[in-house]
C-alpha cells in the first residue's frame, strides 16, 4: 500500500467564456490533468517538471485538497480522499500537509510570529504551546529576530523561510512546494532547496513543482509533465 | 473566528467609520423625507359678518340629553347662547309638518325670536317678542305662516299634526302671517329665500324635563351665530359660556370658511399626494443607492481579502468557516450601522415605519453582500491565488 496514490485522475476546468475577437469558438472545458496515475512512498522527494501551463499546480492542488478532481481517485494512506467531507479535508490540510508556494502566501498585516502560528490558531491549542512551537521553529530556521516584523519588512528568502516554518508548524508528513524558488535569486533559492532537502532527510515527503531542472535536481525522482500527463 | 473578525474590523477601521457616518446621515435624511410636515390648512378670515354654526351633533351631548342628565344646564346654555349680547344666535332647524288636512309644510323652520329681527321679517299687527311662544308643557304651540297660506287659513285657526317631535297629536295655533316679500338668507349658500311659503315655530318656551323637550332642545342647539368677531373668537366665547354652565363641548363649525377650506384642502391633498409620491421615490432611490454603496464597500473589503482567504484555506480552514466569517463580518457591520440609524431616527422622532423600512434595507444589504462574497469565493478559484505562477 502506498502513501499517496492517484488513479486515473482527471481535472477539467470550466472556462468562463470571454468574447474574444480573433479566436474561433474556444472549448468551454480545459483538461488540466489527463488520466494521471501516480504512487508515492512515505519519505519520497519527487519533482514534477514541465513547462508553464502543463498542470503542475493543478496536480499539487488536488493533492492538497484545494481542488476536487473531476474524475479518478486520490488515496492518502489508503483513505479515499474524494469521499471526505469538508471538515476532514480542512483537518487534513491543517495537520498533514504544508504548503510552500512561489509568492510565499503570507498575510501582510500579520507579524511573522502570527503568520507561523496561523495553522495553530485554527485548532484549540494553548497560547503557551503555540509560543513554544513557533519559537523553536523560528530558531531552527534562523529567523527568530524577525518574529515581530511584518512580511513586507523581510527579504524574499526570509519570507520563504517564514512560509516554510508555517508549513512545518503542525509537523506535517507532506510538503507541497509549488515553485518555491520562483521568486528568489539563485543563492537564496539554493538555501531554500537545501532546507527542503534537509526536511526530506528527516522523513517528510516532498512534492516539488518546478520548471527549472537545477531546482528539480534536489529531488530523488523527477517526473516530467506535458499537457496534463506524465511523459 | 472572533480574532479574524477583529482583524477585519481593525483593518478596515476607516471604511467602517465612513459607513457609520454615511448610514447615520442617511437615516437622518430618511426621517426628514418621511415626515413632510403635514400642515393644517386654514384659509384665513374673511371680512364682514361672520357666521358660525354650532350644533349638538356630538355624541356626548346627545347621550347626556337623551338620558335627561344635566337638562337644566343645557337649557341654561341654550338661553345664554340665545341672549348673549355679543352676537345674534339664530336657530333655524327645518323639519316637515304634516297636518290632518294633508297640507304638507315642507319648508318649516324651528326658530328663536332672534331669527325675525335678524332678517327684518315682519308680520302685520304682530310682535314676535310677545306673541311667538309655546308651552311645551301643555303642548300648545304657536305657528307663523308665510303669506302664501293666507288663502287657506286665517289667524286663530288651529290644526293638528302627528309628526312634530313625537307621533302624538300636537296642536298648532296660527298666530300671524309673515308680510309679503320678506326674505331670509341661507347662511351656507348665501341665497335669499322668500318666507312666503315657509312656516315658523318658536323654540323658546317653557320646557319640562321630558323626552320631547330634550329632543327639542337637542334640535334647537343647531343654529347660526352672527357676529362681527372672527370664528376663533366666537368659538372661544362659546367655550367660555359652556365652561360657565359646566358642560361639554358643542360642535362649532366655521361656515364661512368651511366651503373654501374644503376646496382648498382638496387641492392641498392633491398636491401633497404628488409631493408624497415624489418623496417616496426619492427615499427609494436613496435607499437603493445606500444599499448598493454599502453592499459594494463590503464586497470590495471581502474581495480584497480573498488572498487571505486562500491562505486560510491552505492552512486548514474550510470554505464554510470562511463563509461564516464573512457573514458575521457583514452582519456585525450592518447591525452596528443599523443601531446607529435607529438611534438617529429615534432622536429625530422618525416613525416606526421608517425604522421598519430601514431594517428591510439592511436585510437586503446583508443578502447582497453575502451573495456577492459567496460568488467571489467560488469564482476566484482560490487555488489559483496561491498556486505558483512562473
Ligand atoms: N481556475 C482555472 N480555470 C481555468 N483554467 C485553468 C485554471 N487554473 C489553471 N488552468 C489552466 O490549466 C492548465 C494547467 O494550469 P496549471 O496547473 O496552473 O499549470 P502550471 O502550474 O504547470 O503552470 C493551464 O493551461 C491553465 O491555463
Ligand atoms: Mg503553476
Amino acid at each position: 500500500m502506498s502513501y499517496i496514490q492517484l488513479d486515473n485522475l482527471t481535472v477539467e476546468y470550466n472556462i468562463i467564456k470571454r468574447k474574444r475577437k480573433n479566436t474561433d469558438e474556444s472549448p468551454s472545458k480545459k483538461i488540466a490533468l489527463n488520466n494521471i496515475n501516480l504512487s508515492l512512498e512515505n519519505g519520497d522527494f519527487i519533482a514534477i517538471m514541465g513547462k508553464s501551463g502543463c498542470g503542475k499546480t493543478t496536480l499539487l492542488n488536488v493533492i492538497g485538497t484545494l481542488l476536487k478532481p473531476s474524475a479518478g481517485d486520490f488515496y492518502y494512506n489508503d483513505i479515499l480522499v474524494n469521499n471526505l467531507n469538508e471538515k476532514a479535508l480542512s483537518d487534513y490540510r491543517n495537520s498533514e500537509v504544508g504548503f510552500v508556494v512561489q509568492h510565499y502566501a503570507l498575510v501582510d498585516d500579520m507579524t511573522v510570529y502570527d503568520n507561523i502560528a496561523l495553522p495553530l490558531s485554527f485548532r484549540h491549542i494553548s497560547k503557551k504551546e503555540i509560543k513554544e512551537r513557533v519559537s523553536s521553529l523560528l530558531n531552527k530556521l534562523d529567523i527568530s529576530d524577525k518574529a515581530l516584523n511584518y512580511p513586507f519588512e523581510l527579504s524574499g528568502g526570509e519570507k520563504q523561510r517564514v512560509a516554510i516554518a508555517r508549513a512545518l508548524i503542525n509537523n506535517p508528513s507532506l510538503i507541497l512546494a509549488d515553485e518555491p524558488t520562483g521568486a528568489l535569486d539563485e543563492a537564496t533559492g539554493k538555501e531554500v532547496m537545501n532546507l527542503l532537502k534537509s526536511l526530506n532527510k528527516k522523513g517528510i515527503t516532498i512534492i516539488l513543482a518546478t520548471h527549472d531542472s537545477d531546482v528539480a535536481s534536489y529531488a530523488n525522482k523527477i517526473l516530467r509533465m506535458r499537457d496534463g500527463s506524465f511523459i | 473566528m472572533i480574532k479574524e473578525l477583529k482583524r477585519l474590523l481593525r483593518k478596515n477601521m476607516f471604511l467602517y467609520i465612513f459607513l457609520l457616518l454615511l448610514t447615520s446621515a442617511f437615516s437622518f435624511v430618511f426621517v426628514l423625507l418621511d415626515n413632510p410636515g403635514k400642515e393644517d390648512g386654514y384659509a384665513g378670515p374673511i371680512s364682514g359678518m361672520y357666521n358660525t354654526y354650532i350644533s349638538s351633533y356630538d355624541l356626548s351631548y346627545n347621550a347626556y340629553l337623551k338620558n335627561g342628565l344635566s337638562f337644566d344646564k343645557y337649557t341654561d346654555l341654550f338661553n345664554s347662547l340665545s341672549t348673549y349680547d355679543k352676537w345674534e344666535y339664530v336657530t333655524q332647524t327645518s323639519f316637515p309638518i304634516k297636518t290632518d288636512d294633508d297640507v304638507f309644510f315642507s319648508d318649516n323652520l324651528l326658530v328663536t325670536n332672534n331669527f325675525f329681527s335678524h332678517y327684518g321679517i315682519t308680520a302685520e299687527n304682530f310682535d314676535f317678542n310677545t306673541g311667538f311662544s309655546s308651552s311645551y308643557a301643555e303642548k300648545t304651540y304657536s305657528i307663523v305662516l308665510g303669506s302664501d297660506y293666507k288663502s287657506m287659513y286665517s289667524v286663530g285657526d288651529e290644526f293638528t299634526t302627528f309628526d312634530f317631535l313625537t307621533d302624538e297629536e300636537t296642536t298648532f295655533t296660527i298666530v300671524a302671517f309673515v308680510d309679503k316679500d320678506c326674505y331670509y338668507t341661507d347662511p351656507y349658500s348665501k341665497e335669499k329665500i322668500s318666507c312666503d311659503n315657509y312656516s315658523f315655530i318658536p323654540i323658546l318656551g317653557e320646557l319640562a324635563n321630558n323626552r320631547d323637550c330634550r329632543d327639542l332642545l337637542e334640535k334647537s342647539f343647531s343654529g347660526f351665530i352672527f357676529s362681527e368677531k372672527s370664528f376663533f373668537e366666537v368659538e372661544k366665547e362659546i367655550r367660555f359660556l359652556e365652561n360657565e354652565v359646566g358642560i361639554g363641548s358643542l360642535k362649532v363649525v366655521d361656515t364661512d370658511n368651511t366651503y373654501r377650506y374644503q376646496e382648498w384642502s382638496k387641492r392641498y391633498e392633491r398636491m401633497s399626494d404628488e409631493v408624497y409620491d415624489y418623496i417616496n421615490k426619492v427615499t427609494w432611490i436613496l435607499s437603493i443607492c445606500l444599499a448598493l454603496i454599502i453592499g459594494f464597500l463590503l464586497t470590495s473589503i471581502l474581495y480584497k481579502e480573498s488572498y487571505t482567504w486562500g491562505i486560510y484555506l491552505m492552512c486548514g480552514r474550510s470554505i464554510s468557516d470562511i463563509q461564516k466569517i464573512l457573514l458575521s463580518f457583514v452582519l456585525s457591520l450592518c447591525l452596528i450601522c443599523d443601531l446607529v440609524s435607529i438611534i438617529v431616527i429615534c432622536l429625530s422622532k422618525g416613525s416606526l415605519i421608517c425604522i421598519a423600512k430601514l431594517q428591510f434595507m439592511y436585510l437586503v444589504i446583508v443578502a447582497i453582500s453575502y451573495l456577492a462574497c459567496h460568488r467571489v469565493l467560488k469564482i476566484n478559484s482560490l487555488s489559483l491565488l496561491i498556486g505558483g505562477k512562473e
